[in-house]
């Protein structure tokens, strides 16, 4: 791939975009760590009055001005609440219709600070928040950040228009990378390790452990989601870490997870071994019927995990359900249809999504010579032979397209091709984050609704979660008040006015992410085509779907920062799941209870201030990469022109801006 | 040549490795919540408190025999609730997560016309039945959450019973 470039680039102009997000983000850092601070005003304290309930507070919404002195008077209307403000002292248990008075405080920096409940009060009590909004005196805190968001937008134009070549991300050549086997004294450790028949087996089966303890708290553990093992790792832990992980280890989760394991394992009827040829699978071995041979139900699954997800990750028997019933479905696909291949990953799993951004990530397997590949007619990195099982996808290192470097959506980094390979041909690389969406020249609708689902969902996830409308929360809850595990399960039962509710929130969430978002998608890249000037050169609906992957780095970055939010807001309940106290029964593992319990009641979020800061630079980011790789699918598809590319990418940059602005809307306004 | 030849030994450790740490965890329903009683004298019992949807009270019947000594530790498992006894004049709150120690001193004493229950140094009398002046009928509190917990937290109630002395029945 060479990319016709204007002129020859200096140092500066190559990592431009680069020293933009930098400069953007050292004066959205500037701005709302107050360090233009301006007088202190004088007068009497304001006194804000303010209801805590189930599940928030009343008012929902605190506008206070920059320097003025702030008394609190907090009373809980239902149970026993907490009183925290982010970024102070405040840190108050709220009994019953005891009226608490707080303060007073000094807000001196402008920006969104988070009233949040220190005190379990229930399932839904880590997203109980209203919000505060100090505002500056000089400049309007919300226009200026948005202003920065412009600026980013404008100033990636103008990179792209003046000096971007189209073989370069944000500055740094897209042909660079790095081979990990060949790194010095790690590199040949990673191999032996890879390499060594038991790798998967001493990754997967500790995984394996964690999820029978994460059924068995999820059945008889403590029913406030939180406080037990099931919830608190699998959605506070490893819903984080698995949305930064996508960007440095690709599916390096699925890696390691346990879900298809025991169908595995009986299919093959080994655990650890390597096959003894041939190998005959305990499987029925049917055909996997070609009308399935999509993602579609991955990416609605995904959607549909998340319609009822506020219930169902405060719950613990919820949770441990869903797990139990997709380790069996992983089972029995395993055993019905061909055994060698795993088709519930690339087709069922609602995790997929792991898949689908994996194409941005930074690691990939990946064969050091496709020529090789090509001529090696063996083929024993997809049949196996007695030092591997063969790739469990079927894919072929050596292709173009479904496969090669173009395969991180479905290769799961298991590692068997490096097993098999005789040749010593697949390695483990570190590429250019957003390396292969550039390649994707394919128009596939389920991938290019599972960006629309992933980013739409990022928006949504943030707004309810560390939003402060109860009644989104509520709707979502489907207005229950109880958690349960699987013993007491018959208490989540809605009642007809939650379900109701609930139902009005199915339809929201989907219509916005199945068909709205979509549809001002495709509009915006039929204009963009248009723009373009040069409309003949590809269908609308290629372009449409094709310019859709860029949704892949931009959501994921999205997600990441959502997750950063919530790991740093409530590491205390993994914290104290995984070292102290499991089934939430009290017990004290490891000593370290007085930890771990003193950070559950005093509820300390890390750096809750800091946390719009950090999605602020996350979000120029992601803005910064959709526009770069718009650039390039746009340059490859309208007959690589500079200009019509510019055009194109100048509509969708709009796009890009206004839904920028959108998410930052939710946690900065 | 064989194609299906006899596991190797080491197939069956890993088969071990991989399942006997999940039955171990498979096995934790049987051992017993554990929050950490500071009393450690006299009989020991550890109350649940949960919202009354999930069962309130577990225990909420609270037995011992007069004269001996009760030590009660109550744990919140969920939100904050508290352990309400008028007739002794106990309200001990009870924050979530967080466990509460309570004695109860029992004593039993009796006389030609009734009989009497001391509990924490308070004294409940009875006159004895004419007709059956052997008869002893237990003595029972009622207690209840004082904090609003639930839509059920009405019915957050159990009732502490206190026997008479085996002794004391002819």
């Amino acid at each position: 791939m060479s990319g016709p470039s204007p002129q020859p680039l200096s140092r500066a102009g190559r990592l431009f975009p680069a020293l933009l997000l930098v400069a953007v983000s050292l004066c959205g850092a500037a701005v709302s760590l107050g360090l233009f601070e301006p007088p202190r005003a004088k007068g009497p304290p304001r006194v804000v009055d303010i209801e805590a309930y189930q599940f928030g507070f009343s008012p929902d919404r605190i506008v206070v001005t920059e320097g003025e002195e702030v008394v609190f008077r907090a009373t809980s209307i239902d149970v026993t609440h907490g009183f925290y403000v982010d970024g102070t002292d405040i840190k108050e248990t709220l009994e019953p219709f005891l009226t608490k008075t707080m303060g007073p405080v000094v807000f001196d920096k402008p920006g969104k600070l988070k009233i949040r409940c220190a005190h379990f009060c229930g399932p839904l009590h880590p997203f109980m928040i209203a919000d505060l909004i100090v505002e500056s005196r000089a400049v309007p805190f919300f226009p200026l950040m948005v202003g920065f968001a412009l600026l980013t937008a404008l100033a990636m134009l103008g990179y792209l228009w003046k000096v971007a070549p189209s073989d370069s991300l944000l500055g740094v050549s897209l042909e660079s990378s790095l081979d990990l086997f060949k790194v010095r004294l790690v590199g040949p450790l990673i191999q032996r390790f890879l390499s060594w028949e038991l790798s998967r087996y001493v990754l997967t089966v500790p995984n394996f452990w964690l999820m029978v303890l994460i059924c068995t708290a999820a059945a008889v553990g403590n029913p406030m989601g939180a406080l037990n093992f099931s919830v608190a790792i699998v959605w506070i832990l490893w819903f984080c870490l698995v949305e930064v992980f996508i960007l440095f280890g690709g599916r390096l989760w699925c890696m390691v997870c346990p879900m298809p394991l025991l169908g595995e394992w009986v299919a093959r009827r080994r655990i650890g071994r390597n096959p003894i040829l041939p190998a005959r699978l305990f499987s029925l071995n049917r055909k996997w019927p070609a009308w399935m041979e999509h993602s579609w139900v991955a990416s609605v699954g995904f959607l549909g995990m998340s319609l009822p997800i506020v219930w169902l990750i405060t719950r613990p028997a919820a949770s441990g359900l869903m797990f139990i019933v997709l380790g069996l479905i992983a089972a029995a696909v395993s055993l019905v249809y061909d055994g060698a291949h795993r088709r519930f990953c690339d087709h069922l799993c609602p995790a997929f999504y792991i898949g689908y951004h994996a194409s941005t990530s930074a690691m990939a397997v990946e064969p050091r010579d496709e020529e090789l590949c090509r001529k090696h007619q063996c083929k024993e990195c997809m049949v196996g032979n007695s030092r591997g099982w063969g790739c469990p996808w079927k894919l072929y290192p050596g292709g173009k397209g479904r496969t090669g470097a173009a395969s991180s959506i479905h290769c799961n980094l298991c590692s068997e091709c490096v097993k098999s390979c005789s040749l010593g041909n697949m390695t483990l690389k570190l590429r250019m984050p957003g390396r292969e969406v550039v390649d994707k020249m394919r128009a596939r609708p389920d991938e290019a609704w599972h960006g629309f689902i992933r980013m739409s969902l990022a928006v949504f996830y943030e707004f309810v979660f560390f939003g402060s409308h109860f009644w989104m929360k509520d709707w979502g809850n489907m207005s229950t008040f109880h958690g349960a595990n699987i013993a007491t399960l018959g208490v989540l039962a809605p009642d007809s006015g939650g379900f109701v509710n609930w139902l009005k929130w199915c339809v929201l969430v989907a219509s916005i992410s199945l068909v709205i978002l979509p549809a001002i998608f495709f509009g915006f890249s039929a204009l963009a085509r248009w723009a373009s000037g040069k409309p003949g050169e590809v269908p609308a609906k290629k372009l449409f779907l094709t310019l859709s992957y860029a949704l892949s780095p931009y959501g994921q970055l999205l997600w990441v920062s959502f997750g950063l939010t919530l790991l740093f807001v409530n590491w205390a309940y993994p914290l104290k799941a995984f070292a102290s106290d499991p089934l939430g029964w009290g017990w004290n593992w490891m000593g370290i209870k007085a930890l771990a319990a003193s950070a559950h009641e005093l509820y300390s979020p890390l750096g809750a201030q800091y946390l719009p800061l950090v999605q602020f630079i996350f979000s120029q980011v992601a803005l910064a990469l959709a526009l770069q790789v718009t650039f390039i699918l746009a340059f490859k598809l309208l007959g690589r022109d500079r200009t019509a590319a510019l055009r194109a990418t100048a509509v969708m940059a709009v796009f890009y801006f206004a839904s920028t602005a959108a998410f930052m809307g939710v946690f900065l306004a | 040549m064989s194609p299906r030849r006899s596991k190797p030994e080491s197939e069956r450790l890993l088969i071990a490795i991989a399942v006997v740490p999940s039955l171990f965890f498979l096995l934790f329903p049987l051992l017993k919540p554990l929050p950490a009683a500071t009393v450690s004298e006299g009989r020991n019992v550890l109350v649940l408190a949960s919202a009354g949807e999930l069962g309130g009270f577990k225990p909420s019947v609270l037995k011992v025999v007069a004269g001996e000594r009760l030590n009660v530790s109550f744990w919140a498992m969920d939100v904050g609730h508290s352990f309400n006894l008028p007739q002794l004049n106990v309200d001990l709150a009870l924050p979530p997560g967080e466990t509460r120690d309570l004695s109860f001193e029992t004593g039993f004493e009796e006389d030609a016309g009734e009989y009497r229950y001391l509990v924490n140094g308070r004294r409940f009398s009875f006159p004895k039945a004419p007709g059956s002046p052997s008869l002893r009928a237990p003595l029972v509190l009622e207690f209840k959450c004082n904090r609003y917990c639930s839509p059920a937290h009405w019915g957050m109630r159990g009732q502490l019973v206190i026997d008479p002395p085996a002794a004391s029945s002819p």
